[in-house]
């Protein structure tokens, strides 16, 4: 489980709080991460000032708790703080559905009415599919892409007509955030069951790399999908790509709708080698796709 | 040994900026001042030509052919011997991505030849109605042809798009 902590503080205490991070930032089974965004942290650790001694504490921007930092900020107070919110902080149930495949699913079901609504911290995002539109009442970036994939989040459909899209400040076409939701999420498949042998993946239109974030290895991938399916196991084998790569590829595809599930019925055969081409080994070199 | 890439596609699509960048000679074009108002002082009437050495044996010549119908003359010559083909239509433009389903029939492109749709003239990002039309372009075809957003100015582009044709020629095999 990871808690995202930023501050307001700056100079000495600032650099106690980051040092100490770098330092060790893993309490059990949680591990405290700092961004340099205040708005989007689970706690944030600043100071009151009003009082005649100032005095730190850490607020839970969720439930608008405060912890207390005794007697002052020093390396000791913060680590005692760090470990209270490790065994304060509900974990992510991993039972319960995962915000990528509550949009997933949300993404690949049918004609709807509905939006899907998320909640996180104070935020919200709308999905509508019809539109092929988020809406996103903060910053659309690295931060919230990072909070939907690792905190407890809310999430509802709600009807399509009584929805405001006024309150929300920012939008971004659907596939493009969903791919990058997906983009950065490597550990893991968002739905382990895709990896079992009775269960292939099928490209049924390529992503636009020329707008999403990729690596080369991504080319390879679809050039492979998008001619037949394959199991999670049969494209590890043929590609010869690290899980980690495999993964970021199908999630973001996946949750973009480019990639499908279908029951694999076909049983698994040994991948077929190429023929040595000279002219495609002299492309390749000139270029520099491996 | 030689090969062909056509690239196809509208006038002041990028054919002529695309083979500049892909050629290892100087291209020959066959640029005239352009009697229409049609966004730019030159406008290509035949072809643009260049070609790759891509070993001692092996060259790749690069097509710029125009995409309208009425230059199918010049798409005879392109077709024979044809390893791949790029096809360039401009964002926002009806008219330059109508052309497709002749295109697609007329070079007899299946899933076994390597082809790319780029999508030019989209600095802001491709917009999506245009992405939208082209996939459904593509439908009755049943083909699952690569749709980029590009700039044909840029190496990043250019290298995307060869790299796609390389990936599907090679799982093609």
């Amino acid at each position: 489980m990871e808690i995202l902590v930023s501050t307001s503080l700056k100079g000495r205490d600032l650099a106690i709080i980051k040092s100490l991070i770098n330092i060790n930032n893993i309490y059990g089974d949680t591990q405290i991460v700092y961004t340099d965004e205040n708005t989007a942290c689970q706690f944030l650790i600043t100071q009151d000032l009003k009082r005649q001694r100032p005095s730190y504490y850490a607020l839970n921007q969720l439930n608008g708790e405060k912890i207390n930092i005794t007697p002052d900020l020093n390396p000791q107070s913060v680590r005692n703080l760090f470990s209270a919110l490790a065994n304060s902080v509900p974990a992510k149930q991993d039972s319960s559905v995962s915000t990528e495949q509550a949009i997933l699913d949300y993404c690949s079901s049918g004609v709807s009415s509905n939006n899907l609504l998320i909640e996180v911290f104070d935020e919200s995002v709308m999905l509508d599919k019809t539109k092929q539109l988020l809406y996103s009442t903060t910053s659309i970036n690295s931060n919230l892409l990072m909070q939907l994939h690792k905190q407890a989040s809310r999430v509802k459909l709600i009807e399509r007509e009584a929805t405001d899209t006024k309150s929300y400040a920012y939008c971004k076409p659907l596939e493009l955030f969903n791919w990058e939701l997906g983009y950065c999420h490597d550990d893991q498949l968002i739905d382990e069951a895709f990896k079992a042998s009775d269960k292939a993946f099928k490209q049924v239109t390529w992503p636009n790399y020329g707008e999403c974030e990729f690596v080369q290895e991504f080319i390879k991938l679809s050039s492979i999908l998008c001619k037949r399916s394959e199991t999670y196991t049969q494209l590890l084998k043929i590609s010869g790509y690290e899980a980690h790569t495999i993964n970021q590829f199908l999630n973001a595809t996946l949750i973009a709708g480019h990639v499908i599930v279908i029951d694999n019925h076909r049983p698994a055969i040994k991948p077929l080698k190429h023929r040595h081409n000279p002219f495609i080994s002299g492309l390749k070199r000139l270029f520099a796709f491996n | 040994m030689h090969k062909k890439v056509a690239i196809i596609g509208s006038v002041g699509s990028g054919k002529t900026t695309m083979v500049e960048q892909l050629s290892n000679i100087e291209p020959l074009n066959t640029d005239v001042q352009a009697t229409e108002k049609i966004g730019k002082e030159l406008t290509t009437v035949g072809i643009d030509y260049g070609w790759l050495a891509v070993n001692d044996e092996i060259t790749l010549g690069l097509y710029g052919v125009p995409g309208q119908k009425k230059f199918s003359v010049v798409w005879d010559f392109v077709k024979q011997g044809l390893w791949a083909v790029i096809i360039l239509v401009k964002n926002n433009d009806p008219n330059s991505y109508q052309q497709i389903p002749h295109l697609l029939r007329y070079f007899d492109i299946t899933e076994h030849m390597p082809c790319v749709i780029g999508i030019t003239h989209a600095d802001h990002g491709c917009d999506q109605q245009t992405l939208a039309a082209i996939r459904s372009t593509l439908e009755p075809f049943q083909l699952n042809i690569p749709t980029y957003t590009i700039d044909p100015r840029t190496h990043a582009s250019v290298q995307l798009i060869m790299q796609t044709l390389i990936s599907i020629g090679e799982e093609s095999q």
